[in-house]
């Protein structure tokens, strides 16, 4: 108590020394904001039609599921007692925003995620059964439900299912991120959070990281694999990602010009933190370094001629610097709203803690798990693109538009 | 419609049917009956014993500490706000005796410096006053003034 004491400035009320929604809080919309991202871009080529981004898809997918298998867990590590979350399932709470969040996080899983990716993989599982042996064949049997069904009308029924299923699946994600920002924006006791902008700027900052980590992605595996990276997908991905971080930095600069103008009773404490205790994470990593240079060096792809490794590795350096940019803005919007006393009239300090339940150690493990799953589910439903593939390599689609443009195709 | 979709339209219909079956045995008899809680919880909370004795009950035997905490400015806490609940100490004297807390981070709970307590309130620093020493040694936690006698 006394150490804490110390880490006070102004006048504060006494339940607001110590921050109760820590770094694990954190991660709860950065992880859910990764999965609504990456369903986004997956959904650029299977509603939009934009075909360069193919390389991409199912790695898109993959990734989107990987993330949304844990993004509740910051949750329940936070919480405590995991038993206790089913009790939102069993006896539904309608008045509580953050219960009701289960059934939009079960309904995008089961309904959306799951079944598009079944559809989509379920004509090559059934190749794959045919052709690989022992568990993986027992695998993709039951997977497929026992059935070796991979006549043109099923297939492109299969197709048309996705792409319904895609379909929904645009709206479930907006609603899925948009509805993590409703529930800080909904807190109208915290006039940091409060806004009615919060759901669509967590939005659009969900696609930002999204796009940013399935290009990172994307040329990572290639990397690893020792293939090529397409660069019509990359520059068309990077375009993309533009345009997000575009309409992501025009909502944010609106919010923030909304509230200088307004200039409400909270915005001298507002403008305190965010020069001061925020200047770093808010100024810096979120601003500058995760919004104005990763859009320069975009814009600069589409202005100068710049060579293919140099615009390889400046992807590279952009989805990292965005990646860490929205990290920073869900940092910013969920340890900047308990920092300031709704006093209006002080302080706290949030130190993260490196070993401990909340500690840094913990929120790493998660951030890492997503990864290993995502490994584990390559090596089962094999993403990969490419036009010069290995005889044998299952995971490769020999022609690119075999798997996922006839889908737009029999869709139409 | 192809044979796997019907084995996944099947699939989804059994799951359904699974989570409604375990909702029924999940949500226990007596929940919606009152409100969003469990009725049953009402007459199981009123049947636990009460672990506080309350202030009068100390006050039966032990009238002189309670005379000298009247005196002082901790006259408006309770016994077992330092002695910890003491219900089966006053229902059996001799079978326990309830704890003193002992440590100074006790003390600083409500004496460490902080600016949103009340002016006037007495605090002080606890990595500056005194460190180390035990509380009790100038100030008695019945009548807590400090000892000026022994304060330099």
């Amino acid at each position: 108590m006394h150490e804490a004491a110390y880490a006070f400035t102004g006048y504060i009320y006494p339940n607001e020394a110590k921050l109760l929604w820590s770094v694990l809080i954190v991660l709860y919309p950065y992880i859910t904001g990764l999965v609504a991202g990456a369903f986004i871009l997956a959904s650029l080529l299977s509603v939009f039609r934009v075909k360069a981004v193919h390389p991409t898809y199912r790695l898109a997918l993959l990734t989107s599921l990987s993330f949304l298998l844990v993004a509740t867990l910051p949750l329940l590590a936070h919480l405590g007692h995991p038993e206790r979350s089913f009790e939102i399932f069993v006896t539904p709470h309608t008045s509580s925003a953050m219960a009701m969040f289960g059934f939009v996080y079960a309904w995008y899983l089961m309904l959306v995620l799951c079944v598009e990716i079944w559809f989509e993989y379920r004509a090559d599982m059934v190749r794959w059964a045919g052709e690989c042996k022992g568990l993986k064949r027992l695998i993709y049997r039951i997977i497929t439900l026992w059935d070796d069904d991979t006549s043109p009308r099923s297939v492109q029924m299969d197709h048309k299912i996705a792409y319904a299923v895609t379909v929904i699946g645009i709206p479930s994600a907006f609603l899925l991120h948009g509805y993590v920002g409703f529930i800080f924006g909904s807190v109208k006791a915290n006039p940091y959070w409060a806004s009615v902008l919060m759901p669509v700027v967590f939005l659009f900052s969900a696609i930002v990281s999204g796009i940013a980590l399935v290009l990172l992605l994307y040329q990572v595996t290639a990397h690893l694999r020792w293939k090529k990276a397409d660069m019509a997908c990359l520059d068309t991905v990077g375009r993309y990602l533009l345009y997000a971080l575009i309409v992501d930095f025009a909502l944010e600069g609106l919010d923030v010009i909304h509230r200088i103008y307004v200039a409400e009773e909270s915005f001298d404490i507002l403008s305190l933190m965010v020069t001061g205790k925020l200047f770093l994470t808010l100024v810096i990593a979120q601003v500058l370094l995760g919004g104005l240079v990763p859009m320069l060096a975009l814009a600069s792809t589409l202005v100068f001629r710049i060579p293919d490794k140099t615009r390889q590795w400046l992807y590279v350096v952009v989805s990292l610097l965005v990646l860490q940019g929205i990290f920073f803005m869900r940092w910013n919007v969920v340890i900047g709203g308990q920092l300031f006393s709704k006093s209006l009239l002080g302080f706290t300090t949030y130190k993260l803690d490196i070993a401990g339940r909340e500690g840094a150690m913990v929120a790493l493990i998660i951030m890492g798990l997503p990864f290993i799953i995502l490994t584990v589910l390559t090596w089962l439903l094999p993403p990969w693109v490419d036009n010069d593939a290995a005889p044998g390599d299952h995971g490769a689609t020999d022609k690119p538009e075999a798997a996922a443009v006839p889908a737009q195709a029999s869709a139409k | 419609m192809p044979r796997y979709l019907v084995r996944l339209i099947i699939i989804f219909v059994l799951g359904a049917v699974a989570v409604l079956a375990i909702r029924q045995f999940m949500v226990p008899a007596s929940f919606y009956q009152l409100g969003h809680y469990r009725a049953s919880v009402l007459p199981e909370v009123a049947a636990q014993e009460p672990v506080y004795a309350g202030h009068a009950a100390c006050e039966e035997c032990h009238g002189d500490v309670l005379e000298v905490k009247e005196k002082g400015r901790h006259t408006g806490l309770s016994c077992e706000v330092c002695h910890g609940a003491a219900a089966t100490h006053a229902a059996d004297p001799s079978s326990t005796k309830p704890f003193t807390e002992l440590d100074r981070s006790f003390c600083l709970v409500c004496h460490e410096k902080n600016i949103s307590r009340p002016a006037g309130f007495p605090m002080v620093d606890g990595l500056a006053h005194n460190i180390k020493e035990d509380c009790r040694k100038c100030h008695k936690p019945h009548s807590p003034s400090p000892n000026k006698g022994e304060e330099k």
